[in-house]
This record gives C-alpha cells, sequence and structure tokens, in this order.
C-alpha cells in the first residue's frame, strides 16, 4: 500500500538539527520506497513559499511566525483552513508531526482528528513535569494527542515520559530508535593523533548538556594525565566557562575548542581525531552523539541519564552517574584500556553499529506503523467526543469538548466557502509516480 | 503478538522479537517515582510558621495605610498633618536602618551609601510628587477606589510571604501596590500631603518587607510579633476616629482571609502530586564542581 505522507514540523530544512535531520532522512527514504511525501513548516524568514528540496520532496513554508526558538504558537483554529487546504490538493493520506515544542505539529494532530485523517505523532524529547512551562506544554500536548491513530517515541524512556505527559494509552505507543547515516561515520584511525590520546566532546555547550561537569572534569584528567589532550566542539552560554578553565590552568595547548558551532556534515572529521568520546548530559531521550561517536570507532563515556543505558551494550560504552567523580573514574577506565590495547577494534565497532541503527530498518518500522492506521470519519461522532470527555477533570474535558465541537463548526463554514471540489489537486511528479 | 521465549528486555540495541508497540506490563514505569519530596503538612506546623505572622502584618500595613490616608484628606485642625507623617516616616526609616544594622543584613560601612539613595530618592520624589498627584484627577473617585481595591488585593496575593510559591512575585506585589498609592495620592488637597503618603507608602510597602524577609528566628521574630500587635491596635484607633464599623470589618476581614486560606492550604494538599522519572534532568551538585 502506498501512501501520501505528510510531515508536519516547525524544525525543518534550512534550520538545522536533529529532528531536522531526522524529518529530511526519513523522508527521503519514504520517497526511495515509492511513497509520497510532503512538508509542511513555518516561513523562515522570507522563504514564504512551496519549495522542492532533493528527489521532489516537497514543502510547504507557510507564513505563520515563530514564537519562541523557531516554535510557533499552537494557532489551533487560525492554521486549520489553510492545513486543509493542503491536505487535500496534496490528497495526503496520513500526517505526521514531529517534535512536542512544535505548534504546528499539534495543530496538524488536530487538523487530522478534524477531517478524519490518520495521524502519526514522534516525540523526540524527554520533558519533565516540575515547573509552570511543562504544565502547559504537556496540557496542550494531550489535548492535540487526544485522538491520534498512533505515536512514535525513539526511546522506552521516551514511551513512558510521553505517556505520562499525553496522558496516552501504551498500546498505540511504538518505539523506534533514531538512525544514522552510517556512511557518513566511517572510523578513520590514520587521522588520530600518535602519541597523545585525544578526548573528544561534540554537543552544545549549555547546561542541559552538562557543560558545568565538563569544566570541572578538563582541569582533573590533563593533571593525572600529560598525554590526554581534549578537542571540543560546539557553541553556546556557557563556552565562556570552558575558556575561562583553559586559560586559569594554562591548558591552551591541550584544550583545543572549534570556532563556534560545526555544521553536521563536518562532525565525523572532528570525531576520527579522537580516541575517546565524552558525553556529559543531564538529560537524553536517545543520544544520537554517542551512537555517532561509536560508529566512528571511538570509546564512549557518558553519563547514565534518560533513555542512554538502551542505546549502546555494555562492551561499546562506560555509563557513569552525572557527577564529576563517577564520570573520571570511568574516563580513567578508558584511558587504561586504551594503554592496554583492549579496545574493539574501529571497524568491527562500526560494523555493529550499522547493523543496529540505519535508516531502512528505521523506514521499514515506520511503514509498518503506518500500515496499522486506519482512516477514521471526519464528522463529529459520539465517540470523538468521548475521547476529548475522557481526558482528566470536568473543565478539562468541557474545554477540550468545546475545543473540537467548534473545529467542527469552522469545518461546515470552510467547507461552504472553499468546497473540497473546487479546490486544485496537485499533479504527482512522474520521478515519484514511476518509483 | 509473537510470543517468545527470550524475555523482553528495555533495550534498544538488540532486535528483540516483539512489535515496537509491545507493553511489558511489570518493567513499564518502573522507575516511576511519586511524591518524592513532598511533605504534608498539619495544621499545628502552619500555625507556628512565620507565614501567618507575614500574612497578618501584610494586611495590617494595607490598612494603616488606608487610615492614614483618611486621615490626610480629611483637612480639618484635628486631623493628621503631613509634616507630622513626614517626621514619622523619618523616624521609621533610621528605626529600620538601625535594626538593619544591628541584625547584620547590611554592614555600618554601607550604612553611608543608604543615607546617600536615600537622600536622593526623597529629593527625587519631593520633584515627581507633583506630578503624581494630578496623574489620575481626571478619573472619578469610585474608579480610582475600585482599582485601588483590585491592586491591593493583587498585592496581598502575590506578596512573598517567606517562602516561594507559583504565584509569589514581588515586583509585580511591590507595583501592585505603588500603582493604588499613586491613584489615591490625587484626592489629596496638596503635593506635600502627596509627598508624605508616598513616602509613608514607600516605608510600609517595600523596606519592611524587606526588613521582614530577614527575620524569622529568636528575638527579632519576637519584635516584629509584637510590631504586628502594634500595627494592629493603630489601625483599629486610627479607622475608629474615622468609621464606626472600621475596626470591626477589619478584624472580622483579618480573620476570614487568615482563616479561610490556612484550611484551603491544609485540606487541598492532597491534590500535590509530583512525578520523578529517568526523564528527569539531572541535578548537578555545586558542591562537587
Amino acid at each position: 500500500m502506498k501512501h501520501c505522507i505528510c510531515m508536519v514540523s516547525d524544525f525543518f530544512y534550512p534550520n538545522t538539527g536533529g529532528i531536522e535531520n531526522h524529518i529530511f532522512t526519513l523522508s527521503q527514504h519514504l520517497i526511495k520506497q515509492g511513497h509520497k511525501v510532503i512538508g509542511i513548516t513555518h516561513q523562515y524568514n522570507d522563504r514564504v513559499c512551496v519549495r522542492y528540496l532533493s528527489n521532489y520532496f516537497k514543502v510547504y513554508y507557510v507564513p505563520f511566525p515563530c514564537f519562541y526558538l523557531e516554535g510557533t504558537f499552537p494557532f489551533l483554529f487560525c492554521s486549520f483552513g489553510i492545513m486543509r487546504e493542503i491536505f487535500i490538493r496534496e490528497n495526503v493520506t496520513i500526517i505526521h508531526g514531529h517534535g512536542a515544542f512544535s505548534g504546528l505539529c499539534g495543530d496538524s494532530m488536530f487538523a487530522g482528528s478534524v477531517l478524519g485523517l490518520p495521524t502519526v505523532f514522534t516525540d523526540h524529547s524527554l520533558f519533565g513535569f516540575a515547573d509552570i512551562s511543562s504544565i502547559i506544554t504537556n496540557k496542550f500536548l494531550e489535548f492535540f494527542l487526544s485522538d491520534v491513530s498512533r505515536v512514535i517515541c525513539v526511546s522506552y524512556t521516551s514511551k513512558e515520559n510521553t505517556v505520562l505527559r499525553a496522558a496516552l494509552d501504551p498500546n498505540i505507543v511504538n518505539v523506534i530508535p533514531n538512525a544514522i547515516d552510517s556512511l557518513m561515520f566511517s572510523p578513520d584511525p590514520t587521522k588520530r593523533h600518535p602519541n597523545m590520546i585525544t578526548i573528544v566532546i561534540v554537543s552544545r555547550l549549555v547546561l542541559r548538556k552538562g557543560a558545568d561537569i565538563m569544566a570541572a572534569i578538563i582541569p582533573i584528567i590533563c593533571e593525572r594525565y600529560p598525554d590526554i589532550q581534549f578537542l571540543i566542539a560546539g557553541d553556546g552560554p556557557k563556552r565562556v566557562l570552558i575558556e575561562e578553565v583553559r586559560e586559569k590552568h594554562f591548558l591552551q595547548e591541550r584544550v583545543q575548542l572549534t570556532p563556534g558551532m560545526i555544521p553536521h556534515s563536518q562532525v565525523r572529521d572532528i570525531l576520527v581525531q579522537g580516541d575517546i568520546f565524552l558525553n556529559t548530559s543531564l538529560t537524553e531521550a536517545f543520544c544520537m552523539a554517542i551512537v555517532e561517536a561509536a560508529s566512528c570507532g571511538l570509546q564512549v563515556v557518558s553519563t547514565n541519564v534518560g533513555g542512554i543505558p538502551e542505546v549502546l551494550p555494555n562492551d561499546l560504552i562506560l555509563l557513569a552517574e552525572p557527577n564529576v567523580s563517577s564520570l573520571v573514574d570511568q574516563l580513567e577506565v578508558a584511558i587504561t584500556n586504551h594503554r592496554s590495547g583492549s579496545v574493539m577494534p574501529a571497524h568491527v565497532k562500526h560494523q555493529r553499529i550499522k547493523e543496529l541503527y540505519n535508516w531502512s530498518s528505521v523506514t521499514e518500522r515506520t511503514i509498518k506503523v503506518y500500515n496499522s492506521t486506519s482512516s477514521r470519519p471526519g464528522t463529529l461522532t459520539i465517540e470523538k467526543l468521548q475521547k476529548y470527555y475522557n481526558r482528566g477533570s470536568i473543565v478539562i474535558a468541557i474545554i477540550y469538548v468545546l475545543g473540537i465541537a467548534t473545529a467542527h463548526l469552522l469545518l461546515y463554514i470552510i467547507e461552504w466557502i472553499r468546497p473540497k471540489h473546487l479546490i486544485d489537486k496537485a499533479a504527482s511528479l512522474p520521478r515519484q509516480k514511476q518509483e | 503478538m509473537a510470543e517468545s521465549s527470550k524475555p523482553w528486555k528495555k533495550i534498544l540495541y538488540e532486535r528483540q522479537e516483539y512489535p515496537d508497540n509491545y507493553l511489558d506490563e511489570e518493567q513499564f514505569r518502573k522507575d516511576l517515582k511519586n511524591n518524592l519530596f513532598v511533605e504534608i503538612q498539619t495544621i499545628n506546623e502552619v500555625i507556628q510558621s512565620p507565614v501567618v505572622l507575614y500574612l497578618l502584618q501584610e494586611m495590617n500595613s494595607v490598612f494603616l495605610f488606608l487610615s492614614v490616608f483618611w486621615q490626610l484628606e480629611e483637612s480639618t485642625s484635628v486631623s493628621l498633618s503631613p509634616l507630622v507623617l513626614i517626621s514619622v516616616c523619618c523616624f521609621l526609616s533610621c528605626l529600620l536602618l538601625l535594626s538593619a544594622i544591628t541584625m547584620n543584613i547590611i554592614s555600618s560601612s554601607d550604612s553611608f551609601e543608604c543615607i546617600k539613595q536615600s537622600v536622593l530618592f526623597i529629593l527625587f520624589l519631593s520633584g515627581t510628587s507633583p506630578i503624581l498627584r494630578t496623574l489620575t484627577e481626571s478619573i472619578s473617585t469610585d474608579s480610582l477606589w475600585c482599582m485601588t481595591i483590585i491592586s491591593f488585593l493583587a498585592h496581598l496575593a502575590f506578596h512573598k510571604y517567606g517562602i516561594d510559591g507559583v504565584l509569589v512575585s514581588e515586583a509585580f506585589s511591590l507595583n501592585a501596590a505603588i500603582f493604588a498609592v499613586v491613584c489615591l495620592v490625587s484626592r489629596l488637597p496638596s503635593s506635600l500631603h502627596a509627598f508624605s503618603l508616598i513616602l509613608f507608602a514607600v516605608i510600609l510597602f517595600a523596606l519592611l518587607p524587606q526588613l521582614r524577609n530577614h527575620c524569622n528566628s529568636g528575638m527579632s521574630y519576637l519584635f516584629f510579633q509584637a510590631l504586628t500587635l502594634f500595627l494592629f491596635l493603630l489601625v483599629i484607633t486610627l479607622l475608629s476616629t474615622h468609621f464606626d464599623y472600621g475596626p470591626l470589618f477589619v478584624f472580622i476581614f483579618c480573620h476570614f482571609v487568615l482563616v479561610v486560606s490556612l484550611v484551603a492550604f491544609v485540606k487541598l494538599q492532597f491534590l500535590r502530586n509530583t512525578i520523578h522519572g529517568p526523564w528527569d534532568e539531572a541535578a548537578i551538585d555545586l558542591n562537587d564542581l
């Protein structure tokens, strides 16, 4: 069965990041399998248009303004008309939204529920329950996912988190890990320093990634081992802290910082120069960085938080508690292993990662999720109302039911202004047809 | 569902013979913990905490301000003259400064800096008080009183009573009080009246709570208990000259708010629910760094 999938997210090319990369690569693989894929995202600066990316991946840059860090506000009914127009125009059969922080993605889940299209939601991040902003975000997520067909999470920890946050039935939540392009992350031991042991860190330098712990570890390790050097690629508010530590302990020659954030395509060139990879994240749903590092044949030392213990088997990773002494201990184990030569050869590691996290397996599992969804009635049925009604206390239930009922009323009005048969159908491109 | 002989494991690095949406009832949410750090407080603990005192005192501050306003507003020979109020303010600010030094909140070397800033503030205020007085002159008295009451309620609701909470915002609370003061000031007969009242309000709403946040034990706490009682008696005396039922109203209002808020706080604690699990951001031990 061939689907027409609509990827919706605020995080999209030309922006770069984990989610952006995931959507783009998954779409490319789905197109190769013969499915039609389109994308919807908000405007990027003056980019308000329809564009084609590689392999005729058609993207709608819809004129919605951002309100915080590339995220749009959930517009609810305002974005409803334009979404319906695109879905009908492109003959979309499945809506796939990415990222809980994306307002546009939430809107599309809601629109899918109203129009009766199957919806799939992928959650990429973990989120707490403690502060007021997380309470509000979680309530929005709960509303938008009231009638979702399937949810995909990147790890089992992420699944537990999402089920709690959005009050979902755990049986509709599938766990499909992220994947890497293993050709892009191949090992190259010749690039390593012949006499020194290099510890590589590739991360944004922010609190969540444990930049403070990083800054505390560097002088301790450098003092104990004169033949260790650090290579840090990343940028962020905590960069100053690292530079300060470097200056204070006269480590300019041994702690190398790249100028600013490096593009994803150059990460491999940094990684292959190292022997040990250090990850100090304080929270992480999946952590692509450690998979990429292991694929390049590095020994990985990481904090044991979030979904990280699920990602790599014990012989590929050294797990530590998120504090300085534990991480230093594990780094010392890694250094001893390196000296004694009892390290798994780089190409063996690469081969194992290649089998574990490849895109074709992810695509195949995602298509299985698509196949398990079924279309629903595009009218206001008692079952649909009940789904929204059974979401918690009576106040919340009334707000949710009013929301969905208003949307259906709006649908009638839009149907009258822009009847379905008057909307032009976009022609499929020959290339997509033929594949 | 394909049953397998191998038990399901919470790992991603092996393709297991279970479907992607497999749910292992035993292991699912195994690490979930509820109410890890929640302490349920009894009514006795709450009554003994300084919060009760702070709440009473803040309500009294509001009523004291209002009664002083009424005294100033009537320009008869027996009523409060602005010059008297200014000297009271001077006395109070000296008292506050002295107590701040004795409680080691500011060192005595800083006190010169404090006095310099106070003089600057007073000069600035005396310059702007004619403007502040005429700011809301064209608005009807009823609207002004309405805005004042709403602002004072907001001040009480958002005030920091020695504990942090979601609703607590010191800045908003102070701004609401000052807004209420500026609303009322336009009903006063002269700029000197306005100056004295604003000065008094700043001491009452900005300086006093600052000092109070530092004294929650020992002698200073006793001092504040005495101060609260004194304020209460002062309010009742001042109001009784103005309204027949004023003191009764203040008495009932303070006790009603106190009882309702305390009972609600204690009784609604069963709703407290915090969730902890492996997805929480790990806390960094600052001593460790």
